[in-house]
């Protein structure tokens, strides 16, 4: 009886969590009208806001898609080359500074987004990049998502360094060790890493807000916001069919991905 | 290569180039018309607005050599975000709207264009008219354009006024809330009247304080209206509230935030809305119709001149590397009747009264109301309204922030007022 009590609260706790997701898909197929006045199922199905939604900011909306696609994937890929090098070298490499600069990275890992906002603004204003991808991209092969290189360093750190010491008995220099030891082991915290990253950048706002300009180059986040006049008449049913395309690959990502992101998480001390 | 020569090279190739980069961002603006100009326009707003403005691009380009124009949008808030990062890093588009409660804080800090070598030359003034230029000047400089306007009003729903068989007779404040007491039926969730409190804006407020012969703020940029007036506004509205006449801020916060998509007088929740006058519009669209544009309720006696009038400004960046050309956008998003037959009243009502009343036949009878509205409102005496100071945009938010407090009864109106001014001191 307990059990079934049990199994009764976690359903319905799921089900509230779930409600903004079904509101959403459901206010997707109803009229415009409908969509605040009638808070249940539509009186009328309607795949009009597909239609309307698909074209209604000047491209189709599969350009946006691609767009956003684009950039996640080239900031995984940067993520990816970038933090595990950076974690690699805090973690097993002994230089000058380690220490200071490992103190460094933790402090902007804390630092808020937008204090740097404008800075960087200027600078990639001042190389000209703005309204193209590459202020978004950059970065990425940069290691500056340091909590990557964080989740990565702790990782690292719970791997044997007596793998390290017989590979260099074996003749491995440091980065042979790295590519050919410590990156096959990594992969839960490779995925975790990738995972976030797709994640994060495909939801990302404020930065695709401030560098890119043009319609054509537009991510998702920019095309579902042309649909929102808070003054007045906003285009609320197109703009929910978007949405839910647009949740589609999140969602795919999480449900392949979902058992190394446990495990990443749960073996990089993250917990 | 030594491993100390190779750190001395990267260390100065390093030095270098944040020399190139700090040498970039003090480079001022070049003086003259380059040979292409590539304009970039913004403003807030949907697609279909950006699309509008679009087409008067494309038209004046049409009248320039080499110039092409590209049009930028975002809705409201995100769009003062990305204007504030462009203003410090001096990249702001060449041509721009801004609202009143923004102006003061670009102008001073010198990211505006001064405009008045291209006054009479490039800008036609004559249309806009002597009284309107002020809304643009700072310091005496003119830095914007009132491309439209906007002036206060009531909007009823006049269904069920004429279901109840009731005329809209308020002329005081106390008219006001008889009429919606007696419009509310509180037991089926009907609500009298929407409470402007809580929400975004300050204009009720500051209809209240002109019509009391003061002012939001002074010529100092200080409050300039008295303590009790905030506390009688807030009293005013409690009470509404606690009778169940005007909504609880539950119900109204969550009907602001989603637009007027979800107004309470579109969703036929409420009678009486204090608005904009193009909100008739807006909310006609959304509700087929049904709504009536009333004037405001006033103090007799006090104040007869306390109307005002809320300008959006066009304005060009301090950094547009064609001011010219930009003056000539100007004038076009101004005074241009074509220009304004495309992009209609997507804004606001045109300025220059030659323009509202040229687009007034391609307008819905809605859209023919609001001008005919307005343009009777600017006949009556007007006192000027003092400039609005750099951070008035603080204050609004401050309003809002302890309307809200008072409406969900964490605060009292006076211990509310009182906290606002001490506030204000902080940041006026």
């Amino acid at each position: 009886m307990k059990r079934v009590l049990a199994h009764v609260a976690i359903i319905a706790v799921g089900i509230g969590m779930i409600y903004p997701l079904l509101w959403m898909v459901v206010s997707s197929v109803k009229p415009n009208d409908e969509i605040f006045s009638n808070p249940g199922l539509p009186s009328a199905w309607t795949l009009d806001n597909y239609v309307v939604g698909w074209d209604a900011v000047g491209f189709p909306f599969l350009l946006f898609l691609g767009n956003s696609a684009l950039v996640a994937v080239i900031s995984v890929v940067g993520n990816l080359f970038s933090c595990t090098l950076a974690a690699y070298a805090f973690a097993r490499l002994e230089f000058r500074f380690k220490k200071l600069l490992f103190a460094a990275m933790l402090a902007t890992l804390m630092l808020p987004f937008q204090v740097i906002l404008v800075p960087q603004y200027i600078l990639f204003n001042n190389l000209g990049m703005v309204d193209t991808f590459l202020p978004l991209l950059i970065p990425k092969f940069l290691a500056v998502d340091t909590f990557f290189t964080f989740l990565m360093v702790q990782f690292i750190r719970g791997l044997p360094r007596t793998l390290d010491d017989a590979a260099a008995i074996d003749g491995c220099g440091p980065f042979t060790v790295f590519t050919r030891i410590l990156l096959p082991l990594m992969r839960p915290a490779l995925v975790v890493t990738a995972a976030f990253t797709f994640i994060w950048t495909w939801n990302d706002f404020l930065s695709p807000l401030l560098y890119l300009n043009s319609r054509e180059s537009y991510t998702v986040p920019l095309a579902l916001n042309a649909f929102l006049d808070s003054e007045g008449a906003s285009q609320w049913g197109p703009m929910f069919a978007m949405s839910c395309l647009s949740l589609l690959p999140v969602f795919l990502i999480f449900l392949f991905a979902q058992r190394h992101l446990v495990n990443g998480i749960a073996t990089s001390g993250l917990k | 290569m030594t491993r100390r020569r190779s750190r001395t090279i990267l260390t100065t190739v390093a030095g270098l180039t944040t020399a190139g980069l700090l040498a970039g961002c003090s480079a001022g603006g070049s003086t003259g018309r380059p040979d292409e100009v590539d304009l970039t326009v913004s403003v807030w707003g949907e697609v279909a607005r950006a699309d509008l403005y679009q087409e008067v691009l494309d038209g004046f380009v049409e009248t320039q050599d080499d110039v092409t124009a590209t049009m930028e949008f975002a809705d409201r808030g995100p769009y003062f975000e990305r204007l504030t990062t462009n203003a410090a890093s001096r990249n702001l588009p060449d041509v721009f709207w801004l609202t009143d409660t923004h102006f003061g804080r670009y102008a001073g800090a010198g990211a505006l264009l001064d405009l008045t070598p291209y006054l009479g030359e490039q800008i036609d003034v004559d249309n806009i008219g002597e009284d309107w230029l002020p809304y643009g000047e700072y310091d005496g400089t003119v830095y914007a354009l009132p491309s439209h306007f906007n002036g206060q009003a009531v909007l009823i729903d006049q269904v069920v006024f004429d279901e109840r068989g009731i005329e809209y007779s308020a002329e005081s404040w106390d008219d006001l809330a008889d009429l919606a007491r007696e419009m509310a039926r509180t037991d089926e969730g009907y609500y009298g009247i929407i409470d402007p409190t809580v929400g975004i804006t300050q204009r009720p407020f500051e209809a209240w304080v002109r019509q009391h012969d003061q002012e939001l703020f002074d010529e100092e940029g200080q409050l300039g209206f008295d303590e009790d007036l905030l506390v009688d506004w807030w009293e005013y509205w409690a009470a509404l509230r606690d009778e169940g006449v005007a909504p609880t801020p539950d119900v109204q916060i969550e009907s602001d935030s989603q637009g007027f998509t979800n107004d309470l007088l579109v969703a036929r929740k409420a009678a009486i809305r204090l608005s904009s006058a193009t909100h008739l519009n807006q909310a006609g669209v959304l509700r087929d119709g049904g709504l009536a544009l009333l004037g405001y309720p006033e103090i007799d006696g006090v104040a007869e001149d306390w109307r005002f009038y809320t300008a959006l400004l066009v304005t060009a960046a301090a950094n547009t590397p064609a001011p010219e050309v930009a003056a000539a956008l100007l004038n076009t998003l101004v005074n241009d009747l074509e220009s304004a037959e495309i992009s209609k009243i997507s804004m606001g009502t045109p300025t220059p009264t030659s323009v509202s009343e040229g687009i007034a036949p391609l307008l819905s009878e809605d859209d023919q109301e609001i001008i005919a509205y307005l343009n009777e409102e600017r006949s009556n005496p007007t006192r000027p309204t003092p400039v609005l100071p750099e951070t008035s945009e603080q204050f609004t938010a401050s309003l809002t922030r302890f309307s809200q407090e008072v409406a969900y009864g964490r605060m009292s109106p006076a211990e509310a007022a009182s906290a606002l001014f001490s506030d204000a001191d902080r940041y006026l």
